[in-house]
């Protein structure tokens, strides 16, 4: 079997790990290396269905000895089954590299006989990536459950991120669905690469590498979100990357050998009946205990037919998927907590409304806000300003008082913020002042929307308002 | 030229030449085409003057210098708008340096200002238009070996970015070529930097045709690429199951006629692999 036609089927195998993943470290270049990876990563490609294409996402192989039921490449699926030889895949990265295609690779593969010996071969790939075609660019390599410490470690060595899929949100879930994995074996993965990297970050710290002990020590004593105030201190960035309310990393990822991009995990939304608030909350444990840095949300397509699985009618759980992508982005760059957007009693995230603005509806008397005044904090919680909005504020309004004209001149979404706001203490004028107003007509401009109305229909479901 | 910035801002109005439609009360006067060396000269000493002038108590300022990495803050913002290919873009830098010289580090707080924020829009457009440089640039490997790439933006990029695609390909010849904006970066095995040229329109269609010498085995490579992007597409996330075109939002359509990905007169069904080298 040819490349070409290896290429075609390991990349759809692998394609429904919907995650777009980029890449995480910054890292400049080195002679006589090729490339180099930028931490905000860069997407050169589309996909029809819009998504992002940063790394060339493949499977080693799709010979898989599991059998999980949702799975296009599980064991008992009648697929055509291919392999790549390592050194193969490894010059196909550098080759697509040097076209600019791709950022790096993203090594995933299916058990192709013992989890050891699959993970073996993802190392020999990557050995051969780094050390003889020797690539600067970025890996992300998938930890394949039940791998050996040891083999763990070196492929650790070898890549910038790692990531050990938690695949579905309970460990009765996974034991329904995912007969050969484990959640033991899939956090105790976790817990050895987040050991492992807390024991690097020690190391660094006392040999003098790294962040110098006084920007430690003024960075743990800090409010994370007095980071970077003023937007104009940082130029005119297009993306607020760098904006996340998550404490930064001891030590400088330029220092570390061992996933210096550390780790990250994915769920899939909707094979499995755990709700928005199991889910949520599972977030916010894994992004503690392991010092994750990303979930990412997979919603599930139906693709397989199996009695323990939706019906192969049901609509992709798109929206779903995005509403818990915004609660994630709430939790890590708006500082909110997981309890705020949902609860036992109320377990799911409103499919209509985005999360802030479902939680903003909720307690109105938190509201307005004196744009003039507010912390940061506070303007972070208003529908309609972003990090990089909320910094523009901040800056702006040293010079003079600002008014509703100046907040659009600073590209302030006012459509959903001028319900929340006041500026010298007036409302707008165009906007209700009823709560109850407020709240009818933020939600109807939400539910009409042509996103909403379409998803609607697909999804079969009527409006509750 | 020198008594024309002395002049009250009301009574100047800067426009590229191609654009000039006077008012009846107004005068053209044109700035020589030639880029001549006392022209150059005072266009630095006024960059400088203003950066001096608008980067003072900046908390990130290394002694006397702003840093090289300072994207887009007060005064590289000037160079980024320049670049922009919007016919206003010349009358608003005029405003914007008058106004940094007359309020000095207060500009930078000055974000709700119409100037500022003019100058702001045009800046921060040529930056998304170098992302999308970056991004859907897209190089081909030619008979002689060396990289190279035909790319059409809406600002002139290339100068900005062409060292970006140094330091990512430090160890290969490649050339960038703008038709456009009539720009060349080229690039040779081991510079840390590119060399920028500026072309007449027949060096830019002579150089455009060098696209075409592909090396043996690149059609293979293109190919592949195609067949990856057809296989990563999902179903039941595509435009009719949203409502709006996520692709085409992120990936304008302008771009698409230069993308491999994209190219249709790859077929999905290609020969095998030729022998000899893939290129890498």
């Amino acid at each position: 079997m040819d490349t070409l036609t290896k290429l075609g089927i390991l990349a759809e195998a692998a394609r429904f790990d919907a995650a777009c993943t980029s890449s995480g470290v910054t890292r400049g270049p080195k002679d006589g290396k090729v490339g180099l990876a930028s931490g905000a990563g860069l997407c050169h490609t589309f996909s029809r269905d819009g998504r992002c294409i940063t790394l060339l996402k493949v499977l080693m192989s799709n010979a898989c000895s599991y059998d999980c039921a949702y799975c296009v490449n599980r064991c008992g699926a009648s697929c055509t089954r291919a392999t790549f030889e390592p050194r193969e895949l490894a010059e196909l990265t550098v080759d697509f590299y040097k076209r600019n295609y791709i950022e790096g690779l993203f090594l995933s593969s299916g058990v192709l006989g013992t989890p050891d010996a699959t993970t073996e071969r993802m190392i020999e790939c990557l050995r051969v990536l780094r050390e003889d075609l020797r690539f600067n660019g970025y890996v992300h390599a998938k930890v394949i459950p039940g791998t050996s410490p040891e083999l763990l470690d070196r492929l650790g060595h070898l890549a910038d991120r790692m990531s050990a899929n938690l695949e579905l949100p309970s460990s009765r879930s996974l034991a329904e669905l995912c007969p050969n994995k484990d959640a033991g074996s899939i956090t105790k993965s976790m817990a050895q690469i987040s050991a492992t990297r807390q024991g690097e970050a020690r190391r660094l710290l006392e040999s003098g590498h790294g962040t110098t002990r006084a920007a430690l020590a003024r960075r743990k004593s800090g409010v994370v979100a007095q980071r970077a105030r003023s937007c104009t201190d940082m130029g005119l960035r297009l993306n607020s990357n760098s904006m996340t309310l998550r404490p930064p990393d001891p030590v400088a990822s330029g220092g570390r050998k061992f996933a210096p991009a550390g780790q990250s995990t994915q769920l899939i939304i909707g094979a499995s009946p755990e709700s928005d608030h199991h889910i949520l909350q599972l977030s916010k444990s894994q992004y503690q205990k392991f010092d994750l840095r990303r979930i990412f949300f997979s919603a599930y397509v139906p693709v397989v037919e199996d009695d323990r699985l939706p019906d192969s009618a049901t609509p992709v759980p798109l929206r779903r998927e995005h509403r818990l992508y915004q609660a994630d982005w709430l939790m890590r760059y708006y500082g909110f907590d997981a309890d705020e957007l949902t609860t036992p009693d109320a377990p799911w995230l409103d499919l209509d409304l985005d999360p802030k603005l479902a939680w903003a509806l909720a307690h109105q008397e938190r509201f307005p806000i004196e744009v003039n005044s507010a912390s940061l904090e506070e303007l972070l919680r208003v529908p309609g300003i972003g990090p990089m909005g909320a910094r523009r504020i901040v800056a702006a309004r040293r010079r003079k008082r600002l008014g509703f004209d100046d907040l659009r001149t600073l590209n302030v979404t006012l459509k959903r913020a001028c319900h929340f706001i006041c500026c010298s203490g007036m409302r707008d004028p165009q906007a209700p002042l009823d709560e109850e107003l407020i709240r009818k007509e933020v939600a109807r401009s939400a539910r009409d929307g042509k996103y909403n109305r379409t998803r609607r229909t697909a999804e079969g479901q009527l409006s509750l308002f | 030229m020198t008594y024309l910035a002395h002049a009250p801002a009301s009574m100047v109005r800067l426009a590229y030449s191609e654009d000039i439609q006077p008012a009846l009360d107004e005068r053209v006067a044109r700035v020589p085409e030639t880029e001549s060396d006392p022209l150059l000269a005072l266009s630095r000493r006024v960059y400088r003057g203003f950066e001096r002038h608008v980067s003072m108590g900046c908390p990130l300022k290394r002694g006397k210098e702003c840093p090289a990495r300072c994207k887009g803050s007060c005064a590289s913002r000037l160079a980024l708008a320049a670049a922009n290919d919007d016919q206003d873009a010349p009358e608003a830098i005029h405003r914007y340096v008058r106004l940094g010289f007359s309020e000095g580090p207060r500009i930078r707080s000055m974000l709700s200002d119409k100037t500022v924020a003019e100058l702001d829009r045009l800046a921060r457009y040529t930056l998304s238009e170098c992302e999308h440089t970056r991004q859907f640039v897209r190089f081909s490997r030619l008979s002689d070996g060396t990289y190279f790439s035909t790319f059409r933006p809406k600002a002139d990029t290339i100068p900005l970015t062409c060292d970006y695609f140094a330091t990512r390909m430090r160890c290969e010849r490649f050339c960038l070529l703008d038709p456009v904006h009539h720009v060349i970066a080229m690039h040779e095995d081991g510079d840390r930097r590119c060399a920028v040229t500026r072309l007449d329109d027949r060096l830019t269609s002579e150089l455009s045709e060098h696209a075409s010498d592909l090396a043996d085995g690149e059609t293979y490579v293109h190919a592949m690429w195609k067949r990856f992007y057809d296989s990563v597409g999902l179903d039941g996330r595509d435009a009719s199951q949203r409502g709006y075109d996520l692709r085409t939002s992120w990936m304008p359509k302008r771009f698409w006629g230069g993308l491999t990905e994209l190219d249709p007169t790859l077929g999905s069904a290609m020969p095998s692999k030729p022998l000899g080298p893939s290129g890498s």
